[in-house]
């Protein structure tokens, strides 16, 4: 069963970076995800950061297979990738808004039409990094995206059973106009492929209600204080058009005067925002729209709890008991499996029985695998140092810790009688590796690694933290 | 694949190295075990006369002064003769080894004489001689032995001096009678061998001024001044013999004046266990652990290149001098390609008293048997008087009929031509 | 089968002199014989138990991750060492009360042919016993079932 999930704009490249490292960490999910960023701003810091990550985890994926056997949960989610994680949008490069419209084409009354729509400053704006939070733009330019032959081979994949997620932020330029639109394409167009298995399918939807601000920029058409006016409209709009099409509308946001405000750019490379939680709960929204119901009919609303009220800075203990049961065990265990990658040098690591065992030499570790594993885990940890510091702050682990186990902020490791006797953090991980080893020595050397790794880590986690 | 290769690696470890370790274990491991060696050692003993120890009793010395004719000579005055014999006499008294030491004179009967020997001795005249009595016409040595040997046993040591020539008388076949002398001898010797099972005889050559008168075969006396040879010869039980001898020695009295020994006892023992070791370092060799003292294993040549190796061996009880165990051509090797380089005196009051040394010139496993030969001197027949003619001073060393008589006394022992034997096992 | 550890000892006694070796195999003096201890057994013995007892505490009880190999050579060399020290105290205390008989002592001009050089000589042959000893039965019984270091030494 497939998840085509579309990530609309900016946030929808953030909330797919959170939703991969969590997929990497072995959040479980039912189904395979295929992601899909729709966004004109094709050097968008964001979203080439998370194509970068996709294509890490994907390349990962490949050298793992998952049998009834399997106990390992890292990267246990298949991402399948399609053009890139791309969707283009034809036409919008290199041309501005009025050229795309033909403008110089029209005839005097529809010109003035557009002269009334649209500022002249939206004319003369080049899409090369998307509509800079225009969502009347955006709607004209986007509207054609079903027409491209890439969006038809992805129409063509789909299947029975498969479902439709689209993750967009209200206020945005991008993503406030596109989710409309994708939905009613997917509900409406006859004449997309498999457009009968499609218009009827099971699909969701996360808004992004504004949870940053920008700081002010005289040069820069974004100002976080129009986010609250575009979100009312979008609002309206959605209250009367979106409601029957969708099955699951997930609504997430924050309160905004008390965040920090984020460097103003436009667009391109330097739009590269810093991970916020509300991204990786939107992330989680995708994770329970793939493991819930099928269609029923009728539209489910859904928001999202923390346990403790006021709080700046989310530890794991403020979640609901729900939320942890996700998250916090495989985010650990992806935690103990960094921290060992970062720590622990090949030349030690050769050394020990677990690696011998299994052939993994020199070599392995060089390999483009083991690099791949290194990118995602720094990954994991800028994301996770990100919304540490973003307001609100998500930071469950600690980065100063004395010892390997003390890392989940708010839980203590425990001690038994026999810890003096016992070896130290990352001798007892490697310990704890040694002991592991041997139930699927018949893997390939990739399989064989993760596997014990996952399940050296559970054991960690369930010995030393208990959960 | 790497865990396939790892277990192949595993077997192939274990494998070589438990079977180095059983292999280096079997080939130095094993041996013969010690007891079957021991018992085949111990198998080829049989021994044909055991072995003799000094005498721990002290024995009865019977002392027998010939005064016939012919020793008139031998005590005229002050002289050797007279010295020796008292001296030998007080030394008996002196080192405390006799439980009575009883004088006589002897000729064709027996004199008993009072116990003192200062008495004895200056009556040691040609005129007491001629008082004292008796037959002095004749010499029969066979049966002053028999007479003396009549009432002898194993506690008693008979010793009796004399000039031991032969007279055969006037008008007798000289030739028939020392012929006929030395069968008796043997043959009474015999009779008490017989008997007595550890006799043993020794005697001693001495030299003396003599002044008297000389007889012939023909009984002819010719007057006669100078040195003459006269013997002490000892009869008894071999063990008794040997305290006499041993005592002497320790107490640093031996018998002064004596130029040649004879010593005779049947031997044929198998030297004990307890007497003879292979001397650890004397050579480039181990000690059989089964058998420290008699086997030696691993024989090399030494630093200096030579396969030897030596036995300390304790011949006390045998009742010879240095001069014949220390002479190497009287040792008989079973092996010839061994060798026997030396023969020292270690101390006759040590555990062991002499030292043999054996040398090769090639490697090999033996079993070396040691034989101490019996020997017959030759001085019997340099001083054996043929013609029985006048004393000259060509012939004045020399006593008629000597010969006869030590080959008569030595046929009585001859059934061993060894006195000792004793085995060494070399790299077996 | 009981001379089998002297035999192995014995291997190498141009290394420490014949006449120590004799009175390791338990020569006495005086009657000649085998009949003293046979302190080749006994310290044999000792090396063996020591090189059995140690190495399972380093694959079963200590498990090291790190320096595994460092580790494992000091084991081996301080098991070696304290059989070497075993040896060496053991005849040193003979030889100064004077156990070992003169006829292995003393050469025959009297000079003294067994020192404490050879003591120490046998010390190291000892320790080197032991430390084959160590590393034969860790690689062929012990190493096997480890956890962490079935792969030490090699």
């Amino acid at each position: 069963m497939k998840t085509f999930v579309f990530g609309i704009g900016g946030t929808g490249a953030r909330v797919l970076r959170s939703l991969t490292l969590l997929l990497a960490s072995g959040v479980e999910c039912k189904s395979d995800i295929v992601p899909i960023i729709i966004d004109p701003d094709m050097n968008n810091g964001d979203l080439t950061r998370t194509v970068s990550l996709m294509q890490r985890y994907v390349a990962i994926k490949e050298k793992l297979h998952f049998s009834s056997n399997t106990k390992n949960g890292f990267f246990g989610t298949e991402v399948v990738e399609k053009f890139n994680f791309r969707l283009p949008i034809k036409n919008s490069q290199d041309i501005t808004f009025k050229q795309f419209l033909d403008y110089d084409n029209m005839d005097y009354a529809s010109k003035a039409l557009m002269q009334m729509l649209y500022s002249t400053k939206n004319l003369s704006s080049d899409m090369v990094v998307g509509f800079k939070g225009n969502p009347n733009i955006g709607s004209i330019v986007l509207n054609q995206f079903s027409d491209t032959d890439e969006f038809s081979n992805i129409a063509n994949e789909f299947s029975q059973g498969d479902r439709i997620f689209i993750i967009s932020s209200i206020f945005g330029g991008t993503g406030a106009s596109g989710f409309p639109l994708l939905l009613k394409t997917l509900r409406t167009n006859g004449s997309i492929p498999n457009h009968g298995l499609i218009n009827s399918a099971t699909i969701g939807a996360v808004t992004v209600l504004p949870y940053f601000k920008v700081e002010q920029e005289e040069e820069s058409s974004i100002e976080s204080d129009t986010f609250m006016s575009k979100t009312r409209a979008a609002l309206s709009y959605y209250e009367k058009n979106i409601g029957n099409k969708i099955d699951t509308l997930y609504y997430i946001g924050d309160n905004t005067s008390s965040n920090k405000a984020y460097e103003n750019h436009e667009g391109g490379d330097e739009q590269q925002n810093k991970a916020h939680l509300i991204e990786m709960l939107s992330a989680l929204a995708v994770v329970d729209f793939a493991n819930g119901p099928e269609r029923t009919g009728s539209t489910v609303y859904k928001e999202f709890g923390l346990a403790s009220d006021n709080v700046a800075n989310v530890i794991f203990s403020d979640f609901a008991p729900e939320t942890n049961r996700i998250i916090r065990r495989p985010m650990t265990q992806f935690m103990f499996f960094t921290h060992y990658m970062s720590h622990i040098d090949v030349a030690k690591c050769i050394k020990q029985q677990w690696s011998r065992n299994y052939g993994l030499d020199k070599n392995f570790f060089g390999s483009d695998f083991i690099t791949d594993i290194r990118y995602v885990q720094e990954e994991y940890v800028n994301w996770l140092k990100e919304m540490g510091t973003n307001r609100v702050g998500f930071a469950p682990f600690a980065w100063d810790n004395k010892s390997l186990f003390d890392i989940v902020n708010g839980v203590t490791p425990s001690r038994s009688v026999f810890s003096i006797f016992q070896k130290k953090d990352y001798e007892q991980f490697d310990v704890t590796l040694d002991k592991k080893h041997a139930s699927n020595a018949s893997g390939t050397k990739e399989q064989n690694f993760m596997e014990l790794f996952f399940q050296s880590t559970g054991d960690l986690v369930q010995n030393k933290l208990n959960f | 694949m790497g865990s396939k290769r790892l277990r192949t690696k595993t077997k192939l470890s274990i494998t070589v190295a438990v079977l180095l370790l059983l292999l280096s274990v079997f080939t130095i491991g094993c041996d013969e075990s010690p007891r079957t060696r021991a018992n085949k050692r111990h198998a080829k003993k049989d021994t044909a006369t055991a072995w003799i120890l000094p005498a721990e009793f002290n024995p009865i010395i019977n002392v027998y002064i010939e005064n016939s004719g012919s020793m008139d000579g031998y005590v005229k005055g002050q002289t050797d003769f007279e010295h020796i014999v008292y001296n030998y006499l007080v030394d008996l008294k002196q080192i405390e080894v006799a439980r009575a030491l009883n004088l006589f004179y002897i000729n064709s009967e027996i004199l008993p004489q009072k116990d003192d020997i200062n008495d004895f001795i200056e009556k040691l005249e040609p005129t007491s001689f001629q008082a004292k009595g008796g037959n002095r016409g004749t010499s029969d040595m066979a049966l002053m032995m028999k007479d003396i040997l009549k009432d002898a046993n194993d506690s008693i040591v008979s010793i009796l001096i004399s000039d031991c020539i032969f007279s055969p008388g006037k008008g007798k076949d000289a030739n028939d009678f020392l012929n006929n002398q030395e069968i008796g001898i043997k043959s009474y010797l015999g009779d008490y061998l017989n008997k007595h099972k550890h006799f043993a005889v020794m005697g001693y050559r001495c030299m003396s001024q003599f002044d008297g008168y000389c007889y012939d075969k023909n009984d002819r006396g010719t007057p006669y001044k100078g040195s003459r040879p006269f013997y002490i010869w000892l009869f008894g039980n071999q063990g008794a013999l040997n305290r006499i001898r041993i005592e002497m020695q320790r107490k640093n009295r031996p018998i002064r004046g004596v130029e040649n020994v004879f010593t005779a006892f049947e031997g044929g023992t198998e030297t004990p266990d307890s007497c003879y070791a292979v001397k650890i370092k004397s050579g480039n060799f181990d000690l059989d652990k089964s058998d420290p003292k008699h086997s030696i294993k691993n024989l090399k040549a030494d630093k200096g290149g030579r396969i030897r190796f030596s036995v300390e061996v304790n011949y006390a009880p045998l009742i010879l001098g240095n001069d014949y165990l220390c002479n190497k051509k009287l040792y008989e090797l079973s092996d010839p390609k061994f060798e026997l380089i030396s023969v020292e005196n270690i101390d006759e009051f040590k555990k062991y008293s002499h030292l043999l040394t054996f040398e090769t010139k090639q490697v090999h496993p033996s079993t070396l048997e040691i034989k101490l030969l019996k020997d017959i001197p030759k001085w019997p027949i340099q001083y054996n008087d043929e013609d029985g003619g006048a004393i000259t001073d060509a012939n004045a060393n020399k006593t008629y009929g000597i010969k006869y008589m030590t080959n008569g006394i030595a046929s009585t022992f001859s059934k061993n031509d060894y006195y000792t034997r004793m085995t060494i096992n070399i790299n077996k | 089968m009981e001379d089998l550890l002297g035999k192995i000892y014995s291997l190498f006694d141009s290394l420490y002199g014949k006449p120590l070796s004799e009175y390791l195999w338990g020569y006495n003096c005086d009657s000649q014989d085998y009949s003293g201890d046979l302190i080749y057994n006994q310290l044999g013995t000792i090396a063996i138990i020591t090189a059995f007892i140690v190495p399972p505490v380093y694959y079963y009880l200590w498990n090291p991750v790190r320096r595994q190999q460092l580790k494992y050579w000091l084991l081996l060399g301080g098991t070696a060492l304290v059989n070497l020290l075993i040896a060496y105290f053991m005849i040193s205390s003979d030889f100064d009360n004077g156990l070992i008989g003169d006829c292995l002592m003393y050469a025959e001009g009297g000079e003294p042919i067994i020192g404490e050089t050879n003591i120490v000589m046998f010390g190291i042959v000892n320790a080197l016993f032991t430390a084959v000893l160590f590393f034969v039965f860790s690689v062929a019984l012990f190493k096997w079932g480890s956890k962490t270091v079935k792969y030490y030494p090699f």
